[in-house]
C-alpha cells in the first residue's frame, strides 16, 4: 500500500515543479504550426538568447547559421550528452553549447546547412527531450 | 515460479513501448556501472538501442547466499515528463539469473530531477527458486548544494533510506554523488548498511 502511495506521489511530481509543461507544449505546438506554414525548413519564436554566448560563440567565424533551440527535459549533464553526440554526427555542425540553466541548445552550423526545424526536433525528441522552440540567426 | 509472479515478471520485462519513454542512456548510448554494498558486488553493463530501454549483462556476488551469478537484464522506460525545468521517468526493469528461470528478479524505480533537487525510488523483488526471496526497497532525496555549467562538476549531497528483506526496518544513511562528463562515482555508508557504493561510466 505503502508502495502504490509513492508511486502515485511521485507521478504528481511534476506538477508541484512547475507548471510550464501545458505553456511548453502550446509553445512546441506553435513552432511546428510554422515549421510547417514555412515548409518544414525555419521557426522564429519567442526565445531569449544569450547575446553575449552567442558572439563569444560566433568569434571569428563567419559563413555561418546558428539555431538556439529550447528544450525541456535538459535539467542534467547526463541528459545532454546524448544531444551533444547526436548533433555532433551532423558533419555540417561547426561547434555546439548546451546551457542547462536556460534549458537551450545552441548549434553552429556552416552556412551550407539548410536548417531544417523538424530534423531538429527529431534528433531531441530521439533522445528524449522536448523541444520547445527555435531561432535561427546567420552571420 | 509462481504464475502470478512469472507474469508480473513477463509483463515488467516486455512491457509496451505505447506508453512513454526516456533513454536508459541516450540512443546508441553503452554504460559499463559497477555496485558494491553489503548484500552484493556487481558489475553491469547495458547498452540502449533507443532512449526507451537498455539490455544487458550483470555479474553478480551475492554476499547474502555466497554465490556467484549472471543476470540477463533489461530496463525499460515506461513513462517520463519533461519540463521546461524538471524531468520525472518511471522504469521497469527485470532479469534472469544464470543460475536458470527459478532465479529471476523484477522491478520498478524513478527519479525527478531539476538542477538543484533530485529523488528517487526503487522496488525489487529477487525470487531464488521460490524460496530465498528478497524485497528491496529505497528512497533517494538530494539537493545539488550549487548548480553547474554542462561539463563542470556536479555534486550531490543525499539522503537513502532502505529496507530489504534481511532488515527489521528502514535504514537511512548519507551519499555523496559526483559526475563530470561521462564519470559518475556515487558513495554511502551507514553504521548498518556498511558502504554503498556505484560507479558509472557512459559512452
Amino acid at each position: 500500500m505503502k508502495s502504490i502511495v509513492l508511486i502515485l506521489a511521485f507521478f504528481s511530481l511534476p506538477a508541484v515543479a512547475n507548471n510550464c509543461h501545458t505553456e511548453a507544449n502550446a509553445d512546441h505546438n506553435h513552432a511546428h504550426d510554422h515549421a510547417q506554414s514555412n515548409g518544414g525548413s525555419e521557426i522564429s519564436a519567442n526565445i531569449e538568447i544569450d547575446e553575449s554566448k552567442l558572439k563569444k560563440m560566433t568569434a571569428g567565424l563567419s559563413n555561418i547559421k546558428v539555431a538556439v533551440v529550447g528544450v525541456k527535459g535538459m535539467v542534467c549533464d547526463f541528459c545532454a550528452r546524448g544531444l551533444e553526440k547526436a548533433f555532433k554526427k551532423d558533419k555540417l555542425v561547426v561547434d555546439l553549447d548546451v546551457d542547462l540553466e536556460k534549458g537551450q541548445l545552441m548549434i553552429v552550423y556552416n552556412a551550407e546547412k539548410n536548417i531544417d526545424y523538424n530534423e531538429i526536433s527529431d534528433k531531441i525528441i530521439a533522445n528524449g527531450q522536448e523541444p520547445i522552440k527555435m531561432e535561427v540567426r546567420e552571420i | 515460479m509462481g504464475i502470478v509472479n512469472f507474469l508480473i515478471f513477463l509483463l515488467t520485462l516486455f512491457i509496451s513501448n505505447v506508453v512513454h519513454a526516456r533513454p536508459v542512456s541516450y540512443p546508441g548510448g553503452h554504460t559499463f556501472m559497477s555496485k558494491s554494498n553489503a548484500s552484493y558486488d556487481s558489475l553491469y553493463y547495458h547498452y540502449s538501442p533507443t532512449f526507451k530501454y537498455s539490455v544487458g549483462i550483470e555479474s553478480v556476488i551475492d554476499k547474502r547466499i555466497n554465490k556467484k551469478y549472471a543476470y540477463a537484464r533489461s530496463t525499460r522506460l515506461i513513462n517520463r515528463m519533461n519540463t521546461k525545468s524538471s524531468q520525472r521517468n518511471f522504469y521497469a526493469q527485470g532479469g534472469i539469473s544464470s543460475n536458470g528461470f527459478g532465479h529471476y528478479f523484477y522491478g520498478i524505480h524513478g527519479d525527478w530531477e531539476t538542477r538543484r533537487l533530485f529523488s528517487g525510488f526503487g522496488i525489487k523483488k529477487t525470487v531464488v527458486d521460490d524460496s530465498q526471496n528478497d524485497f528491496e526497497r529505497f528512497v533517494l532525496l538530494g539537493i545539488a548544494p550549487y548548480l553547474g555549467g554542462y561539463g563542470d562538476l556536479h555534486s550531490w549531497l543525499m539522503v537513502k533510506s532502505m529496507r530489504n528483506s534481511a532488515m527489521d526496518n528502514w535504514k537511512s544513511y548519507p551519499v555523496l554523488r559526483f559526475f563530470k562528463g561521462s564519470f559518475l562515482v556515487e558513495a554511502g555508508y551507514g553504521q548498518n548498511t556498511k558502504w554503498d557504493a556505484h560507479l558509472m561510466y557512459r559512452f
